[in-house]
């Protein structure tokens, strides 16, 4: 990802106010988070992808959410029948694995609820500028500098995936493995190094516990450089946001006005609306 | 202090807390006295590592405030004794830039940049809009305002920078290398910024102090050259300071005024094809990034970076890879270790077929020296930072401590081989960067821009290691804006424009001369610098830098 979070635009969403999208994705947050249900997250997937696409968010940014999510989704499908044997309905047995109707219907709520969930923050963050994010959450009461460290680290997310992009080229060009199979970068050379990396291979493979350790361990020279860039200009971000101002003893102005529009309170009473029915079938249905 | 002294500093000194546990103080400035008036222009030069950015934050109040060290001495800016003024209202009188665009510009939008310091100053935001278009005019930027700064050029990001230290209308401007990080279009771009700026009212009365290696604008616009070297103040007087003792800069390796750059006589070669054995051979290479945008940031159908490039390296050139930025460069350089794989045509290095290896199986044929030390430096010492190429290519232990015995002795690392690298000064971990991928010893090596933000002496150390290399047989491709250093170590010359390879042949000398070997790289003074590895100054301070990212540009 080479783009920040914020997609430029003037669609509806973008056009609302941050605090009503704030109560929007809060209140998808908690519905998605306590009501376990298939056709519910169906259901908001299909409202926040609609919200999404009518606000001409590009349909190449929401495929991006998606392939962020994909490995998390398939995970949480595929792990969740196996740690959750519980449901009535056996459909199949093989040891301690038991996969049940109640088990995998289970498992495809979580799979849509990470999704329903993700789209429910990008919702706020891919239509809210990080002038108006810094101005809604000081609105609603959160002191400024907090509000102004969380929109700045939302603004930095590209940057470090892009450094960590530059800094693992770097290593890798340096002959880095990161398959972590312990196979050394140049041809297997005669010797001592040869036969203690034929070994460490052979040990490597039959282990996968140790090949994951060694996998993530390989990515460590990576992390401690991209550790160190990252304190390096977090620092230089620090120092020039206290050379233009910060924490000046004077009432601070925002250029970025916050109105209450007709078309906001609206959506506030849709927002309010949506929750209250579906807290009321959710209560009904169980 | 004088009342007409805006700014004093009394034996300034300071040294940087070690960044490591156990670690020692890293020397910043020593016994600096300085005093500037009011509407002064002042000039700080000096060799890497001199202590000019230390200075320049000294001025601004982040030392002693915000960083961490040792300070002794005092600094006075408008009469605050900076030691107990917070840099915030230090603020009010001055405008700070620094070295780094990507670190200073932390807003989504350019005009965010500029109201920034104007809300913390309580500006009525009814006033704003008029003060955001009126600053970024002078800068050059008001057709940006609405664009996102990470989407922006360096010289453009810094023009932004710029705007925002001058928005609030401060009396003092420091400016810590602004263009160091920036490409000759970027540095021009600065520049004239600077130009327009000191032309406007506002400018007239600005005191401006501003560290450069670029001295060239210098003699037409400043008051007063301060020359520090190894943290002290080795020199001041005014521009006709140049003039008079130009070995005193030549001996520091910082670039005079007049210093012009060479014009390159290139001899076009055919495409080489009567080389048997070639170091690299590209065949009709086109390369595309996938999810281009134009500069709106729409997708669509955009230029390739790399369009039907054709050339043969043979083995034991030095080529210097030229152009300008977002030509290809570094996205062709990225073919030869397999980093990039072309879209459609045909990658030979060493023999091999860049397409069909893996970057770690190119690793052990081709040494790739990126921009910017910080991508590569992980390591809890110096010793193990230059072992961890040969390692990982599987070499003895034996032969990794040879390599690493031989890059300590050649670069005199010696003295921070148990170091963390990390903790080095700017000039250092380039060295150490540059030492780790020679310890490699492979026959071809890729070096990006490896002289941006250092100065001539460095810039000699680490290139006369690169050219005894060469001598020994090694190949070398060389992305560089530094038309002195190509014309000087160079043998061949590739140049780049939008995508496509538009000059290729041997270099021709000044003296009509084809360069068909590699015996001139021992003259020196074709480069103006000292024959020498040892570059004492590099060591002591700390200073910034960061690259631009020209692959980014590129991909838009």
């Amino acid at each position: 990802m080479n783009a920040d979070l914020y997609v430029p635009g003037d669609g509806w969403l973008h056009r609302a106010d941050p605090r009503v999208k704030f109560a929007m994705s809060l209140a998808l947050l908690v519905l998605c988070l306590i009501w376990r249900n298939w056709m519910f997250m169906t259901a908001v997937l299909v409202l926040e992808h609609a919200m999404l696409i009518a606000d001409r968010v590009p349909a190449e940014r929401i495929l991006w959410v998606w392939r962020v999510l994909a490995f998390v989704i398939v995970m949480i499908v595929v792990l969740w029948p196996i740690f959750d044997p519980s449901g009535a309905h056996e459909l199949w047995r093989w040891g301690f694995l038991r996969l049940t109707r109640e088990n995998l219907v289970m498992a495809a709520v979580m799979g849509l609820r990470i999704p329903a969930l993700g789209f429910a923050c990008f919702l706020t963050l891919f239509t809210t500028s990080q002038a108006k994010l810094i101005r809604g959450l000081v609105a609603l009461g959160v002191p400024y500098r907090a509000g102004l460290t969380l929109a700045t680290s939302l603004r930095y997310i590209p940057v470090f995936f892009g450094i960590f992009q530059s800094v693992s080229d770097a290593q890798r060009a340096r002959g880095l493995d990161l398959s972590g199979d312990g196979e050394p970068a140049g041809p297997a050379e005669s010797g001592r190094a040869g036969a203690t990396g034929e070994r460490r291979r052979r040990t490597l493979r039959g282990n996968p516990f140790t090949r994951l350790v060694a996998r993530f361990t390989s990515y460590l020279p990576i992390i401690v450089a991209v550790l160190i860039r990252a304190y390096r200009m977090s620092q230089g971000v620090g120092w020039a946001m206290e050379s233009r101002g910060l924490g000046l003893p004077v009432a601070r102005t925002y250029r970025v006005r916050l109105r209450m529009r007709p078309a906001d309170w609206a959506l506030l009473a849709a927002t309010v609306a949506v929750t209250v029915a579906a807290t009321s079938v959710m209560a009904m249905i169980g | 202090m004088s009342l007409d002294d805006l700014i004093e500093t009394w034996e300034l000194g300071w040294d940087y807390a070690p960044i490591a546990d156990g670690g020692r103080p890293i020397p910043g400035l020593d016994g600096v006295s300085v005093h500037i008036r009011a509407g002064e222009f002042v000039g700080v030069v000096g060799p890497t590592g001199a202590g000019k950015s230390t200075l320049c934050m000294a001025l601004a109040g982040i030392i002693p405030n915000l960083a961490d060290g040792d300070m002794r001495g005092t600094v006075t800016v408008t009469g605050h004794d900076t030691s107990r003024t917070s840099v915030a209202e230090l603020s009010l009188n001055v405008g700070y830039v620094q070295q780094d665009p990507e670190s200073q510009l932390f807003c989504a939008s350019v005009e965010d940049e500029i109201a920034f310091p104007l809300e913390n100053r309580g500006m009525d935001p009814a006033l704003m809009d008029r003060r955001i278009d009126e600053t970024l005019a002078l800068v050059g930027m008001g057709e940006y305002r609405k664009r996102v700064p990470t989407s922006l050029s360096g010289g453009q990001m810094q023009r932004v920078a710029l705007a925002a230290a001058l928005a609030a209308e401060p009396d003092i401007l420091i400016l810590d290398e602004p263009t160091a990080a920036l490409d000759p279009d970027g540095k021009r771009d600065v520049f004239a910024a600077l130009a327009a700026i000191r032309r406007s009212r506002a400018g007239r009365d600005l005191t401006v102090v501003m560290a450069e290696q670029d001295t060239s604008h210098f003699p037409g616009w400043a008051d007063r050259i301060l020359v520090l070297d190894r943290g002290r103040l080795v020199a001041q007087g005014d521009a006709g300071l140049f003039d008079r003792e130009p070995e005193l800069f030549t001996r520091l390796g910082v670039a005079l005024p007049g210093d012009g750059e060479p014009t390159l006589h290139v001899l076009p070669t055919d495409d080489g094809k009567s080389t048997d054995d070639p170091a690299i051979a590209l065949d009709h290479v086109t390369y595309r990034y996938a999810g281009s945008t134009d500069d709106n940031g729409r997708g669509g159908t955009v230029a390739p970076a790399l369009d039907d490039v054709t050339c043969t390296i043979p083995r034991g050139a030095f080529v210097g890879l030229i152009g300008r930025n977002g030509s290809g460069k570094t996205t062709l350089a990225r073919h030869l270790n397999a980093l990039l794989k072309p879209a459609s045509g045909r990658v030979v290095v060493d023999g091999l077929d860049a397409r069909t290896h893996t970057v770690g199986r190119m690793a052990a044929h081709v040494g790739f020296v990126f921009q910017n030390p910080d991508h590569q430096i992980f390591c809890a010492s110096t010793r193990e930072e230059i072992g961890f190429g040969p390692r990982a290519l599987g070499r003895t232990d034996t032969q990794v401590r040879a390599a690493v015995d031989d890059m300590l002795r050649l670069f005199d690392l010696e003295r921070v081989a148990d170091v963390s690298p990390a903790t080095l000064g700017y000039g250092d971990r380039r060295i150490v960067a540059l030492a780790s991928v020679l310890a490699m010893r492979t026959p071809i090596l890729v070096l990006d821009e490896p002289t941006a933000g250092l100065d001539r002496r460095l810039s000699a150390t680490l290139l006369d290691a690169v050219a005894a290399l060469n001598r020994a047989g090694t190949t070398v491709i060389m992305i560089s804006h530094d038309m002195r250093a190509v014309a000087h170590y160079c043998t061949h010359v590739m140049r780049m424009d939008a995508g496509r390879l538009v000059e290729y042949g041997r270099l021709v000398r000044g003296d009509g001369r084809r360069d068909d070997g590699h015996d001139s790289h021992d003259d020196h003074a074709a480069y103006d610098v000292p024959a020498t590895h040892n570059n004492p100054e590099t060591h002591g301070g700390l200073e910034r830098h960061d690259e631009r990212n020209e692959q980014r540009k590129e991909r838009r």
